[in-house]
């Protein structure tokens, strides 16, 4: 590690999760999410210097959280901040919907819809038939971190239910846990089944296997992003149950596989019952949320060439998703950050 | 509410109109919570002219007046619209506006004007009920291979469609005024071309209704789209709507938010590639109700996002909610262009409503 990387990862930032790549060298575009409204592209740009020492650059900020007004505000404030330091450098903000759009532009910033969803890869996110031996069959299956905004316990009322848990943060996670396993005694832990002796996290290739052995997907939070495990539940032939919400997730429910229920625990059961009646083919679903999911990527990539070639003259730059795809599948710290980065970069410079 | 005169335009001439000569939409989508959806130009925010003319409509402290374009804004200078927009808003303090852009970088080079702005498409207030396939054949009229619905106007480059054999001709009304003159200009570059509106009319030039305009769609297998910069083009969305795949060269202006599709062709801006890709697609002879019903399917994802999005932003603006609880309001709203007057007693009528 150089001494500016030191100087990157030793700051107050270092500990924060984030993800950031290249998504070209030259002309210098770059795709990261904001944690806390932070952005670290100038802390990025210091630690690396022979990728950022240009006189432009598009940077594109993705948010892990619903941005409303006073959000929007902050991120302006971060984004002049940087602009300040880095003079030729852009932001394009991405917001997940609509609202977002509004208050962003409102704000000031430069948005574009792209919603975090549109970089699921659905290659791997794909329909698989149930072959994980011993795992059996379930009503629904959640896959939300053991957090208290993912609300558990509208999951009561279910009765065979299927979990799958990311990485809890902090004293929380642990708390969460102890009462999750407590309100949901007879709910299966996918984590647990794969790896009894100590928690793993799923592997991303495997979530759709295991999601296969669920007949809908659940999603409980009030507030929050957008919920990617909502539109991987449809990639996967899913459909789904949510709760009304707020973040944006709701910006694919306009199917009649995708049903909005009351926040009581036996609004939800009914709600898995009737969608599980259907019998939706699960091909048909992939095949709709794949529709609008494609719609979403072309405006993406239209709004993301119209910005860099104001900022850098390069016109049409992307033809494809393929750069952005896989993009936030996880967090990460700031020293891996920089590892990949340097990676990325070289392997850029290996294209050209 | 800033008075009349400061805003009214001088007569030109002794006969002359008083009122200004422009047209533009103007619709009262509800009235309490005021909310008005209108066009603009790039140099002028045309609500401003209700405004000043029809005060008791915009009575109330608050209301939301959603502004949408006619032309993009990737060359214009701000200042005169920023300045319209100043204008209208200092007319109705209190009162919120919000922009409907065509595309999203459309949306950030209007909100540098401090005005908030959404994506929403011109295509997505068509009315479907209005542009379908499957209609009646028009007596003499035979099959062609391509379509193209635009006035006669240099920006709609109808030269690039001299290379179509059997190409059929739609066209609006002149708004030079000179619609005689540019069909006779269209005749030598086009020599071969149906012209659908002297051949309706017997050899005069006539103004199509959309019943007509319509069936004619169904006389041809593709449609173009050949100007380099315009606003979102209405006619493409027509043309999907109606089952027919399009050509297109690449343009600025929103039209190719809907061009992801598979039924689309980009071609470059010279006669051969447009002749070839409407041939192709023509040959194609693709089902014209499985064109509309992926058109169909994309627009319903849109409208849920934009009526949405439209109820949750309406309700932090005016604490209001389920606004809107569906389309019907915006439906085809976008049709209806009219000369300021009529806009000023659609305006009146709605205010002596309850």
């Amino acid at each position: 590690m150089t001494g500016t990387q030191e100087a990157l990862v030793s700051t107050e930032h270092s500990a924060i999760w984030f993800d950031a790549r290249l998504v070209s060298l030259r002309p210098l575009v770059t795709l990261s999410s904001l944690a806390d409204d932070f952005t670290g592209i100038a802390e990025l740009a210091y630690a690396l210097p022979e990728i950022f020492d240009t006189q432009c650059g598009l940077h594109i900020v993705s948010n892990t959280w619903t941005i409303d007004k006073a959000r929007a505000t902050s991120i302006a404030e971060q984004v002049a901040r940087v602009e300040r330091i880095l003079p030729g450098h852009h932001f394009l903000v991405l917001a997940s919907d609509e609202e977002e759009q509004f208050h962003l532009t409102k704000a000031g910033l430069w948005t574009a819809i792209g919603n975090g969803s549109i970089f699921i890869d659905e290659k791997i996110c794909r329909i698989f038939p149930p072959q994980i031996p011993g795992l059996g069959s379930f009503d629904a299956v959640y896959n939300a971190r053991l957090m208290a905004y993912k609300r558990h316990e509208l999951a009561t009322a279910i009765p065979r239910l299927l979990l799958l848990h990311g990485h809890s943060f902090g004293d929380e996670g642990q708390r969460q846990r102890e009462h999750v396993e407590k309100i949901l005694p007879n709910a299966v832990s996918a984590n647990h089944h794969l790896s009894p002796r100590k928690y793993q996290q799923v592997p991303t290739t495997i979530v759709p296997q295991v999601l296969a052995h669920a007949k809908c997907g659940l999603a409980f939070s009030k507030i929050e992003g957008v919920m990617k495990a909502s539109v991987e539940y449809m990639l996967c032939g899913l459909p789904v149950v949510s709760t009304q919400s707020v973040g944006a997730r709701a910006r694919y429910y306009c199917f009649p596989f995708t049903s909005i229920c009351e926040d009581n625990p036996e609004a939800v059961a009914v709600a898995v019952l009737e969608v599980a009646a259907c019998q939706y083919d699960r091909t048909s679903i992939r095949m709709e949320i794949a529709r609008v999911l494609a719609f979403d990527r072309h405006n993406f990539l239209l709004a993301v060439n119209d910005c860099n070639k104001k900022v850098t003259g390069h016109d049409r730059l992307f033809g494809t998703i393929a750069p952005f795809l896989g993009f936030k599948r996880g967090l990460r710290l700031a020293e891996n950050v920089l590892q990949d980065l340097n990676a990325q970069a070289a392997s850029l410079k290996e294209t050209v | 509410m800033m008075p009349p005169d400061q805003l009214a335009k001088e007569p030109i001439g002794e006969h002359a109109d008083p009122l200004p000569y422009i047209w533009f939409v103007f619709k009262v989508l509800r009235k309490d919570p005021l909310i008005t959806l209108s066009t603009t130009n790039t140099s002028a925010v045309h609500l401003v002219e209700i405004i000043c003319r029809v005060p008791e409509l915009f009575s109330a402290r608050e209301g939301l007046h959603l502004l949408r374009p006619t032309w993009h804004f990737e060359k214009t200078e701000l200042e005169p619209f920023v300045a319209s927009l100043k204008a209208a808003m200092a007319a109705v303090p209190g009162h919120s506006f919000m922009y409907l852009a065509n595309y999203d970088h459309e949306a950030n080079l209007v909100a540098v004007s401090g005005m908030a702005a959404i994506t929403a498409n011109d295509g997505l207030f068509a009315d479907e009920t209005k542009w379908f396939p499957g209609t009646e054949p028009i007596a003499n009229f035979t099959q062609h291979t391509a379509v193209y619905n635009a006035r006669f106007d240099a920006v709609k480059r109808h030269e690039l469609a001299a290379q179509i054999e059997k190409l059929l001709l739609i066209y609006p009304w002149s708004i030079t005024g000179e619609t005689s003159a540019e069909h006779s200009q269209a005749t030598v570059l086009l020599p071969k071309a149906t012209f659908a509106n002297h051949k309706m009319g017997g050899g005069i030039y006539e103004l199509l209704e959309h019943e007509t305009v319509n069936r004619l769609y169904g006389h041809a297998n593709v449609g173009l789209a050949l100007s380099a910069e315009e606003g979102a083009m209405r006619a493409s969305t027509e043309y999907l709507l109606a089952g027919l795949p399009i050509v297109s060269t690449r343009s600025t202006g929103g039209r190719d938010r809907y061009y992801g599709l598979a039924f689309v062709r980009q071609v470059s801006d010279d006669p051969e590639a447009v002749g070839a890709a409407a041939i192709e697609l023509s040959n194609a002879r693709l089902d014209r109700n499985r064109i509309r019903e992926e058109f169909l399917k994309i627009s319903r994802f849109e409208r849920h996002n934009f009526l949405g999005s439209m109820n949750r932003i309406g309700k932090s603006l005016l604490g209001r909610d389920g606004l809107f609880p569906d389309f019907e309001p915006f439906r085809g709203s976008m049709m209806r262009y009219l000369h300021l007057r009529s806009n000023i007693e659609i305006a009146r009528e709605s205010a002596k409503e309850g």
